[in-house]
């Protein structure tokens, strides 16, 4: 009907600042909901097409454990294996290309280890798509060619039709660049792809290739196909299944949720805003609703008006919410950019807009507001029409111990059971149980909180603060409910603060345990090493041999398999080890650890493998390696900051060169000697790695100093989140403040006609405020603790042994925001109470 | 043609509205039977607290009696239901009251076409009739006003308009002038008394004021919820007010 949506309308811009207030509260569940999964799908896809770049089609990849070459034979032996479709062999290598052609580079990444890649180019197009800019792809019997990156020519300062020169075994050998690649942005080091005999030439390796490649047929069962290839190809050959990066998949999957979850929760502190606001505005429009009634306007005339305004500002919330959800990607986009270029070589493009994200946001913000406007508008359809036309209403006082109260007091007993009983699904569900029962509890603890603070209060407010008491009591409903999202926020941010000291602090303790050595050597892309970057042990050997080289310690690495499927492997030494880095040990005595690695085939394991696999000390686990299954014993349980994110096991290097045949370095750490030249051992070192491009050269101090400055980046976003969800609390205040002083106008004319002043009136209002906020703060704090710590239990389940902190200081913020926002909700309520004008004020009806 | 031939707009029977319980109990409207023949003007007057504002809502369909019967029209609206009344009472009747009477976020045209807007006429002819009575009451020039852009006595004349609008069978107007200053107030009485002759409606006004209620065809004087007086009234203004302030005065 016109007439609703005209009045509606009329209505909602006849109170501006009511109106923009509650409509800022959907802006900000909306914006978060809408930004943040703007922002995901966008690392997603830039995260996806650098693994498609990579992998292209192929289901399987086939290698030894140790990369070593086997007989091109194997190809075919592969082909003929049922439900196997397209094949290809190659022969990969990293090649270290001397210091004459080494490209400029900065400290974090080195491009002067590339990748050779001999390719048979009839199959591999088969399983990948390389898109040439220029130029053709390797034909089919060409020799002599080579197809590079477009990037990569740039920095030789190459282009089509010049020659590239690569180190082989005999000297070097020369190519003819045919081909020039658009370049995907990627972790990997550059690529250079010849053909395969040409790559047999060149590493001395003919007849033979190091990789096969190959699809499955569609119908084929992937379980199948493996345990068929199993049989033919024997052991000692590792197959593995793309699937990396499901790790990463499953992270940003859990970053969805949780954004979803704090947009949701910013929503709820907002449809708590629009039901307080609708509450007070069905009472104050009494008359006009009685005088519709009277002229015949029926009662869901009367409710569906209403609803409309509920409709209107959900809409125009949900808009606005969008496009600063957008606007907020866009600013994240740019910060974050740095933070994945540097750490995973990603390019985090503009944010996307996913129809299906646009819909759901709207839908939410729309439905949270409307339906937060429901009960206040049916209550607005039953007012009689009689009743609206008597001057002043008798306002009905609620009776406090409602049903609602005592089904609150129920639950918030369940909620304390669960959360004591320690195990952690009972007690999240325990925590939810609890805050839901404090929500409907809450306007019984008005009068009794009211009073225990009123007498701080009165210390500052001596002659306003039983005013300001008593106001708030007599509508315990309309105090809870703000009370209530000031909570919210106030828990969230209490939480999330303790946890990320939490996460800091392990972290960090990790940190300084595994990086304690002065002087590291590190693979460039540190979470997707892929296992064929490493250098040969001489190059340890020439470290220890630079003066001011105290003790040094290498790591070695290879993949396996064990019991909890794909497993790193590292190889340590078990004496120099401990000396300079370490294991953070959750189980096993740590020297009887490194003692029993030093004796047989012993394994410490890291928590991510203990999670997935309890094991105890002394349990026999079998690694696969290439001289077939191995049984080693568990000798502990470690963690370290390199290696939290995948099962890891750590054995000795005599065992990884024995049984595995690896014998070349991924990592060094060196220390400083006692008494040397900082500044000069330094520069020695830097000298000398510069042959050896494919590790870099990084002070500890340097490195950690970049790590926590990258974290630190990431916490800024946290940051803003929790700022974010705090603020619609801060909404909440300001909005029941207002309604307040609207209220008890001809009260405050009375106040002020028997000789309150202005200012007094004015601390009336903020003594309110105080009260409200000190409200939300006690129940904000005791919430916030609980969720802390359950939340760092929960992350303790993931194998990590978060240490827990007690928020002192997340307590002292939490008191002097809650406090902030007392003082700056109050200021424009209490401006307005001071400057009515007594006889107008009287006058109100 | 004689009035005792024209058909009842209104008629009550033993019309009752009890207020409190057991003790305490009330009863603001006692019993009462009222016939108001169509064109008459009648107005109800007597103390405060006398219960004829109640009586006024209870005519109106605004309040439910606690015994007794309503006949509008020669409709039983006690045996409506909230729906089926609150239809009938938009397009059936009119309501003039004492203040809060118009819309405040509409303006003098939208307000008066109200009971046409509810009832979904279409806007082109709600608008049409509406500004047919707005100039029939003298405010064709501020129909595009707001309330607050209008004094207490032109209000009145769009809550008037209003009342009209729908052609309703009966107008209650309950202490139309308690707000109003005295010029003002004559003003509102005399184009009450003039929608009656000129228009052919059945006006029920409710007021404590004689000089107002001086312009009606028949006085009813109410006490403690009962009819204790009532009297016709003829001959010029001042004749009529000095009868009615003596019948006042003698309550």
């Amino acid at each position: 009907m016109n007439v609703q949506w005209k009045l509606a309308a009329r209505y909602l811009w006849g109170r501006k600042l009511r109106t923009i207030l509650t409509t800022l509260a959907v802006v900000f569940g909306v914006t978060i909901i809408f930004g943040m999964n703007a922002i995901l799908p966008t690392f997603l896809q830039a995260f996806t097409s650098t693994m498609q770049s990579g992998a292209g089609q192929v289901d399987l990849n086939i290698q030894t454990a140790s990369n070593a070459p086997f007989p091109e034979s194997v190809v075919d032996q592969v082909k003929a294996t049922e439900g196997v479709a397209v094949v290809d062999g190659s022969l990969q290598r990293a090649v270290i290309l001397p210091d004459s052609m080494t490209p400029t580079n900065n400290k974090l990444t080195s491009a002067g280890n590339i990748i050779v890649a001999g390719v048979n180019p009839a199959t591999v197009q088969q399983l990948r798509q390389y898109l040439v800019a220029d130029g053709n792809f390797i034909q089919e019997g060409e020799t002599g060619v080579a197809v590079i990156s477009q990037t990569f020519a740039e920095s030789l300062q190459k282009k089509l039709g010049d020659s590239l020169t690569l180190p082989s075994a005999a000297g070097t050998m020369e190519f003819r660049i045919t081909g020039l690649l658009t370049t995907f942005p990627g972790p990997n080091p550059e690529v250079v792809y010849i053909p395969l005999t040409d790559a047999q030439t060149l590493f001395n390796m003919p007849g033979q290739v190091n990789l096969v490649e190959g699809t499955i047929k569609t119908d084929a069962v992937l379980e199948d196909v493996v345990a068929n290839l199993r049989t033919s190809l024997g052991d000692g050959i590792n197959i593995n299944v793309q699937e990396s990066g499901t790790e990463l998949f499953a992270a940003i999957e859990v970053g969805k949720s949780a954004f979803y979850i704090f947009g949701i929760l910013a929503l709820v502190m907002g449809a708590f805003v629009i039901y307080n606001t609708f509450r007070t505005v069905v009472v104050e429009r009494r008359h006009d609703i009685g005088m519709l009634r009277a002229l015949g306007a029926s009662r869901g005339t009367v409710r569906n008006l209403f609803l409309i305004e509920t409709l209107i500002q959900g809409i125009g919330g949900s808009v606005l919410g969008i496009l600063c959800g957008y606007l907020l990607a866009v600013a994240f986009t740019l910060m974050i950019s740095t933070f994945g270029q540097q750490l995973l070589h990603i390019d985090v493009g503009a944010p996307v807009v996913e129809l299906s994200n646009l819909l759901i946001s709207m839908f939410i913000g729309v439905g949270f507001t409307v339906a937060s406007g429901l009960l206040p508008a049916m209550a607005a359809s039953r007012v009689a029409p009689l009743e609206a036309l008597r001057p002043a209403p008798a306002l009905a006082q609620k009776r406090i111990m409602s049903r609602r109260a005592i089904g609150g007091l129920i639950l918030l007993g369940l909620g304390l059971a669960g959360l004591l009983t320690r195990q952690l699904n009972l007690a999240s569900l325990g925590l939810v149980l609890f805050i839901i029962g404090l929500i409907l509890c809450s306007p019984i603890l008005v009068q009794p909180l009211g009073h225990v603070f009123s007498g701080l209060l009165n210390q500052f407010f001596k002659r306003e603060g039983r005013l300001a008491e008593g106001n708030l009591t007599r509508n315990p409903g309309r105090a809870a409910i703000t009370a209530s999202a000031v909570m919210i926020g106030l828990m969230i941010a209490l939480a999330m603060s303790g946890m990320i000291t939490s996460v800091f602090g392990g972290f960090f303790k990790y940190m300084d345990k595994s990086l304690g050595a002065d002087y590291l050597f590190m693979p460039s892309s540190l979470l997707l090493s892929g296992g064929n970057v490493a250098v040969s042990p001489e190059l340890a050997k020439k470290v220890a041999e630079v003066p001011g080289v105290g003790t040094l310690s290498t790591l070695r690495f290879t993949t396996t398999k064990t019991v909890v499927g794909d497993t790193q492997l590292l190889g340590i030494d078990p004496i120099t080890f401990p000396e300079i880095s370490g294991l953070e040990f959750s189980r096993g005595d740590e020297a009887e650890a490194y003692r029993k690695l030093a004796e047989g085939r012993a394994i410490i394991v890291n928590g991510i493998f203990a999670s997935q696999r309890k094991v105890a000390i002394g349990d026999v686990i079998t690694l696969e390696s290439p001289r077939g299954p191995l049984d080693y014993t568990v000798a502990g349980v470690g963690l370290d900051y390199l290696n939290a994110k995948l099962a890891t096991g750590y054995i000795s290097q005599a065992n990884l060169s024995q049984d595995f045949n690896v014998n070349n370095d991924v990592l060094i750490m060196a220390n400083l000697a006692e008494g040397a030249d900082s500044i000069a051992t330094r520069d020695n070192l830097q000298q000398m790695v510069r042959d050896y491009p494919a590790l870099t050269f990084f002070e500890s101090e340097v490195f950690r100093k970049s790590q926590t400055d990258l974290l630190d980046q990431a916490m800024v976003m946290f940051y803003f989140i929790l700022a974010a969800l705090v603020i619609p609390g801060l909404i909440a205040m300001i909005n029941t403040l207002a309604i307040n002083v609207i209220e008890r106008t001809r009260e405050i004319g009375v106040l002020r006609a028997v000789g309150a002043t202005r200012q007094q009136v004015g601390r009336m209002v903020l003594a309110e405020s105080l009260l409200l906020s000190a409200f939300g703060i006690l129940l904000g704090i005791v919430t916030g603790l609980l969720m802390g710590a359950v939340l760092v239990a929960a992350m303790n389940t993931t194998g990590f042994k978060l240490p827990y902190y007690f928020p002192w200081t997340g307590i002292l913020v939490t008191i002097i925001i809650g406090l902030v926002f007392g003082i700056l909700a109050a200021i424009i309520p209490a401006r307005q109470a001071s400057r009515m004008e007594i006889i107008q004020a009287l006058h109100y009806e | 043609m004689e009035i005792e031939d024209k058909m009842d707009i209104v008629k009550t029977e033993q019309l009752t509205k009890i207020y409190g319980e057991g003790d305490n109990a009330i009863a603001a409207v006692d019993g009462i039977n009222l016939n108001i023949k169509s064109g008459e003007f009648l107005a109800v007057m007597g103390p405060s607290g006398c219960g004829k504002s109640t009586l006024l809502h209870l005519i109106g369909s605004l309040d439910r009696p606690s015994s007794g019967k309503v006949f509008l029209d020669g409709k039983d609206i006690s045996t409506l239901d909230d729906k089926q009344v609150t239809e009938f009472r938009r397009q059936n009747v009119g309501f003039i009251f004492q203040f809060f009477n118009l819309i405040p976020v509409l303006t003098a045209l939208e307000n008066a076409s109200l009971p046409l807007t509810l009832d979904g006429v279409k806007p082109a002819d709600a608008k049409t009739r509406a500004i047919e009575w707005l100039s029939r009451v003298g405010l064709k020039d501020r129909m595009d006003h707001r309330p607050d852009e209008l004094s207490g006595g032109q209000q009145q004349r769009v809550a008037i308009a209003r009342a009209l609008v729908h052609d309703p069978a009966l107008i209650l107007a309950d202490e139309p002038t308690g707000n109003l200053d005295s010029r003002s107030s004559d003003e509102l009485a005399t184009l009450l008394r003039q929608i009656v002759d000129d228009y052919d409606r059945t006006v029920l006004m409710v007021t404590h004021d004689p000089r107002i209620a001086a312009v009606a065809d028949r006085i009813v004087f109410l006490k403690d919820g009962s009819i204790v007086d009532e009297t016709y009234l003829s001959g010029s203004t001042s004749e009529r007010a000095k009868t009615l302030k003596k019948k006042a005065g003698a309550l």
